[in-house]
C-alpha cells in the first residue's frame, strides 16, 4: 500500500462527510466532483500553462492549499480546504506501532535468513535480516554470485523461495544445481550413516538441511532487465508475483514456497550501463528509488534483500588504503541505502608464508568480513574457500583481522 | 483592537484567500474591500447581499461565512496577542522559560558539554553523517535517553520515531535500553549520598521505555508528507496529556524519502529542483513548528553527498542549501576508516561555538570517550567497539 498511489476517486467517504458547509450536497457527489475537478489542474511549466491530471494522493499533497482551492473553485473554501488535505493525511497517513510491538512480533525463525557459511552467519548474529538490503560487495571474481546462489539453496533447505534478477546474466542454472546436488547428497548421506559422533559442532545437519534440487529451480523465479527502467518496472509489479506464489504455497506447501529471499546481481550493472558520466543526480535518483521499491518488498512481505555491488574506481584522494568496500561503486549515495554490508575479498597475489597455508594461484584466499551494520561492530575477517558446495569455512588458515 | 478591524475591513477582497469563483462575483458586482459587503450585510442582511450579488440565500449565506471564517482566524490571531499587547522585554521572556530540563542528554560528557546540556527541545537538531558513522544509532539512543527522570537530568517522555530507511533495530533499542536502566541505577547509589531525596531505585523495565517509543514506518515521500501533515500531530495530541508526553520526533532519514524520487532523465529541470527545496523548507517547517508548540526536540537525520571540487570531492550534507538555512542546529557525525574514533561537529548553533566532541559506538550503546581526537592512536585503540573480535 503506497500513499502516493491511492486514488482520489476511492477515498473513504468520511472524509468527506460535513466538509463542506453546504448542508445541500451528499458526500459521495462531493468526492465524485472534487475528483473531476481535480483531472484537469492548471499548472506553470516554463512560462505556459499546463493542464494536469492530479489523481492520487501524492501529487494532490504536493499542492499548495491555494493551488487546491482555485483546482477545487467553486467547491470548496480556503479553510474547507486544509480541513480537506488533513483529513486525508490523517486516513493515508501510516500508523505507529511501539517498538515492543515490533520486538515481540517478530519471532526469530522469519527475522534472518543463513549465508550458508557459518562464521559469517555468526558475525551477522544469524544471517542476512529479513526486512533489510544487505549488500554484497567485492571485486570481480571474488564469490559474491556463489554465495548468493548458496543462499538460494539454503533457503530452499528451510522452506523458502527465492527470487532472482538477473542483471547481467550471469546465473548459471547448472551451478546452481550443483550446488543444491552436493547439499543435497551431503545431507543424504549423513541421513544414510546417521553417524552423530563423527559430526563436528559446526556440521550439524539435520533432515532441514538437505534439498531436492528440482525444488530449488521450481521456487526460483528469475528476471533479466536489460535496462534500469525494465528493472524499476520488474519491482513495480514484483509485490504481486510474490504474493500470488505465496498464496500457491499455501496450497501446496510441499512443493511451492513462499518467497523469503530476493537476489539483485547486482545494480552496479544497469546503473553504470545506462547513465552516461555527466548524469550523477539521476543516476543517484533511479538507485535510491530502486532501494526503496526494495525495501517497501522487504517490510511489506517479510523477506530479504541480497543486493551484489561491484568494486569501482575511486577518486576520493583520501582512501589510503584501498580496502575493497572504499572502492564500491555507485558511491556515497548508494552507501547511505543499505542497512548491512558485507565485503567479499581475493588475494591472488600471495607471499611465500602464505603459500604454506595450502593457498595458490589457482586456489586463492578468500575473506569475507561485515563492514556495516546497524546491530554488530565490524566483524573479524572471515576465511573461504569455494568448492562443489559452494562456499566452505577454510579452516587451514586462521582467522585475522 | 478597534484600529485593527478597520485596517482589517480595508483590505482589498482580491488579497484574500477566496474562491476564485467568489473573488470573481465581488468584482463584478462591485465590492472591492470587506467594509462594503459588511455594510451590505447590516442594512439588510443575507437577502440584501444576495441580492446584491445576484445569487441565491444558501449561496450568499456560503459566501457570508467564508469570510467571517477568514475574520475569525485574524481575530483569533489578534486575541492571542491581546494579553501582551504591550512589547514584551527580553528580560521578561528569559524569566518565562520553562523550568526542568530543556535538552535530551546524550551521555556523551564530550558532546553534553559541547552543546551545553544536550539535544535541546523546541527546536529542529539536524544529524548529518556519512554511511556508518551511526546516525540510526544515534536516533535510538536519544529515544531511549528522552525517557530518563527528571532527577537524572531527563525529559521524561516519550519518542515518535519516523523511520524511512527500515534501519530501526528492536533487538539493538532493547539492549540500549537495558544497558541505561544499569547505567542508572549503578550510579544512583553514589548520587544519594549527595541527594538523600533521590528514590532508591528506577523502577522500570526495557519493556516500559521501548513501549514509550512509537514507530512510523515510512515508504516514499507522499507517506511522510501525510505522517508529518496526519499521524505525527494525532500522537503528539494523544500523548500530550499523559504522564510521559512526546519529547522527541526523530525522522530517520529525512534524505532519503526525498533524494529517491526519481528524476527526468534530461535532468536540468528547474522546477524539479525548486519543488524539492520548498518541500524540504516545508518539511522543516512544520518540523520545526511542531518542536515549538509541544516543548519537545524535532530530530531530522540527514545523508551525505559528495561536491565536486577541482581535486576530487567533498563530503557535504545533503539535501541542498535552503534545507541548510531551515534546520536551526546542524551536528555532522563523521566516522574516520582504520580506527574506531568517530566525531561529532557542531557545524551550525545559534548561541554554540563551532567545537567537535569525540564518542564511540559500544555493544550497550553510543558512549563518550575520555580523551579527545587530539590523543594519539593507541590510547583510542584501547576504547574499540566491544564486538570487534580481535
Amino acid at each position: 500500500m503506497s500513499v502516493a498511489h491511492r486514488s482520489i476517486v476511492r477515498l473513504p467517504l468520511e472524509i468527506f462527510e460535513g466538509l463542506c458547509d453546504d448542508g445541500n450536497v451528499a458526500a459521495i457527489d462531493l468526492r465524485t466532483a472534487i475528483s473531476k475537478q481535480l483531472k484537469n489542474v492548471a499548472k506553470k511549466k516554463s512560462f505556459r500553462t499546463v493542464y494536469v491530471k492530479v489523481l492520487t494522493v501524492g501529487p494532490m499533497l504536493q499542492m499548495s492549499v491555494t493551488s487546491l482551492m482555485r483546482a477545487l473553485d467553486p467547491l470548496l473554501t480556503y479553510q474547507e480546504c486544509i480541513e480537506f488535505r488533513r483529513r486525508v493525511a490523517e486516513a493515508c497517513s501510516p500508523q505507529p506501532v511501539t517498538a515492543l510491538h515490533l520486538l515481540q512480533y517478530n519471532s526469530p525463525h522469519t527475522r534472518v535468513l543463513s549465508t550458508g557459511l557459518l562464521p559469517l552467519d555468526t558475525s551477522l548474529v544469524g544471517g542476512i535480516r529479513v526486512g533489510t538490503l544487505t549488500e554484497l560487495v567485492g571485486s570481480a571474481g571474488s564469490g559474491k554470485t556463489q554465495l548468493a546462489m548458496q543462499m538460494i539453496v539454503q533457503a530452499a533447505a528451510k522452506l523458502q523461495g527465492a527470487i532472482f534478477i538477473d542483471t547481467e546474466r550471469k546465473l548459471s542454472l547448472p551451478r546452481l544445481q550443483e550446488i543444491a546436488l552436493e547439499k543435497y547428497t551431503a545431507g543424504a548421506a549423513l541421513l544414510l550413516h546417521d553417524d552423530s559422533t563423527t559430526q563436528t559442532a559446526e556440521q550439524q545437519f539435520t533432515t532441514d538441511d538437505y534439498v531436492d534440487p528440482k525444488l530449488v529451480l521450481q521456487n526460483l523465479s528469475v528476471y533479466s532487465p536489460a535496462s534500469m527502467d525494465e528493472l524499476t518496472n520488474i519491482l513495480s509489479s514484483m509485490e504481486e508475483e510474490i504474493l500470488l506464489r505465496n498464496e500457491d504455497a499455501e496450497k501446496t506447501p510441499h512443493q511451492t514456497f513462499p518467497v523469503r529471499l530476493v537476489v539483485l546481481d547486482s545494480i552496479a550493472a544497469p546503473a553504470r550501463r545506462d547513465f552516461a558520466p555527466g548524469s550523477g543526480p539521476q543516476r543517484a535518483a533511479a538507485v535510491m528509488y530502486c532501494s526503496q521499491k526494495l525495501k517497501q518488498i522487504a517490510d511489506h512481505l517479510h523477506l530479504a534483500v541480497l543486493i551484489i555491488n561491484q568494486v569501482g574506481g575511486s577518486w576520493n584522494s583520501d582512501d589510503k588504503q584501498s580496502d575493497v568496500a572504499t572502492r564500491a561503486a555507485l558511491g556515497t549515495t548508494w552507501h547511505h541505502c543499505v542497512t548491512t554490508r558485507i565485503q567479499l575479498e581475493t588475494v591472488s597475489n600471495v607471499s611465500s608464508t602464505e603459500m604454506t597455508n595450502g593457498c595458490s594461484a589457482s586456489n586463492p584466499l578468500r575473506w569475507a568480513s561485515v563492514v556495516k551494520s546497524n546491530i554488530v561492530g565490524h566483524g573479524s575477517k572471515i576465511p573461504f574457500t569455494i568448492d562443489k558446495a559452494g562456499l566452505a569455512d577454510n579452516h587451514l588458515v586462521s582467522s585475522t583481522n | 483592537m478597534k484600529a485593527n478591524n478597520n485596517k482589517q475591513l480595508h483590505t482589498p477582497l482580491s488579497h484574500l484567500p477566496l474562491r476564485p469563483s467568489t473573488q470573481q462575483l465581488f468584482a463584478t458586482r462591485g465590492f472591492h474591500t470587506q467594509q462594503e459587503v459588511q455594510e451590505s450585510f447590516r442594512s439588510g442582511g443575507l437577502s440584501n447581499l444576495a441580492a446584491e450579488l445576484g445569487i441565491a440565500l444558501s449561496e450568499a449565506g456560503r459566501i457570508w461565512q467564508e469570510l467571517q471564517s477568514l475574520d475569525h482566524d485574524a481575530q483569533k490571531e489578534n486575541q492571542s496577542s491581546l494579553p501582551n499587547r504591550r512589547p514584551v522585554s527580553a528580560q521578561e521572556l528569559l524569566a518565562q522559560r520553562s523550568e526542568g530540563a530543556s535538552n535530551i542528554i546524550t551521555f556523551c560528557r564530550q558532546i553534553d558539554q559541547m552543546l551545553r546540556g544536550g539535544i535541546p527541545l523546541g527546536e529542529l537538531t539536524e544529524l548529518a553523517g556519512s554511511p556508518g558513522a551511526g546516525k540510526t544509532q544515534w536516533g535510538m539512543q536519544l529515544a531511549v535517553n528522552a525517557r530518563l527522570t527528571s532527577w537524572t537530568g531527563g525529559v521524561q517522555g516519550e519518542t515518535c520515531y519516523i523511520d524511512t530507511e527500515g534501519s530501526f533495530s528492536p533487538e539493538r533499542c532493547y539492549d540500549m535500553a537495558t544497558a541505561l536502566i544499569h547505567h542508572v541505577q549503578s550510579g544512583l547509589g553514589r548520587r544519594r549520598q549527595r541527594h538523600p531525596n533521590l528514590p532508591e531505585r528506577w523502577d522500570i523495565t526495557p519493556e516500559d521505555i521501548l513501549q514509550g517509543i512509537h514507530i512510523i514506518r515510512v515508504h516514499d515521500n507522499a507517506a511522510l508528507q501525510a505522517t508529518l501533515e496526519g499521524s505525527l500531530p494525532r500522537l503528539l495530541q494523544e500523548r500530550a496529556q499523559t504522564d510521559f508526553p512526546i519529547k522527541l520526533v526523530v525522522v530517520d532519514s529525512i534524505a532519503f524519502p526525498v533524494r529517491a524520487t526519481p528524476m527526468s532523465v534530461t535532468g536540468d529541470d528547474v522546477e524539479f529542483f525548486v519543488a524539492r527545496s520548498r518541500q524540504l523548507t516545508n518539511y522543516a517547517n512544520q518540523l520545526a513548528q511542531l518542536a515549538a508548540q509541544h516543548d519537545l526536540a524535532a530530530v531530522a537525520i540527514n545523508q551525505m553527498t559528495t561536491k565536486l571540487k577541482d581535486d576530487g570531492g567533498e563530503l557535504i550534507p545533503a539535501l541542498g542549501e535552503s534545507w541548510a538555512h531551515a534546520v536551526t542546529t546542524r551536528l555532522i557525525l563523521s566516522h574516520h576508516r582504520g580506527n574506531n574514533e568517530r566525531t561529532c561537529t557542531l557545524a551550525k548553533s545559534p548561541r554554540l561555538p563551532a567545537a567537535s566532541a569525540s564518542y564511540q559506538v559500544t555493544s550497550v550503546g553510543i558512549r563518550g570517550v575520555e580523551h579527545s581526537i587530539a590523543s594519539n592512536s593507541q590510547a583510542s585503540g584501547q576504547k574499540r567497539a566491544l564486538e570487534d573480535t580481535q
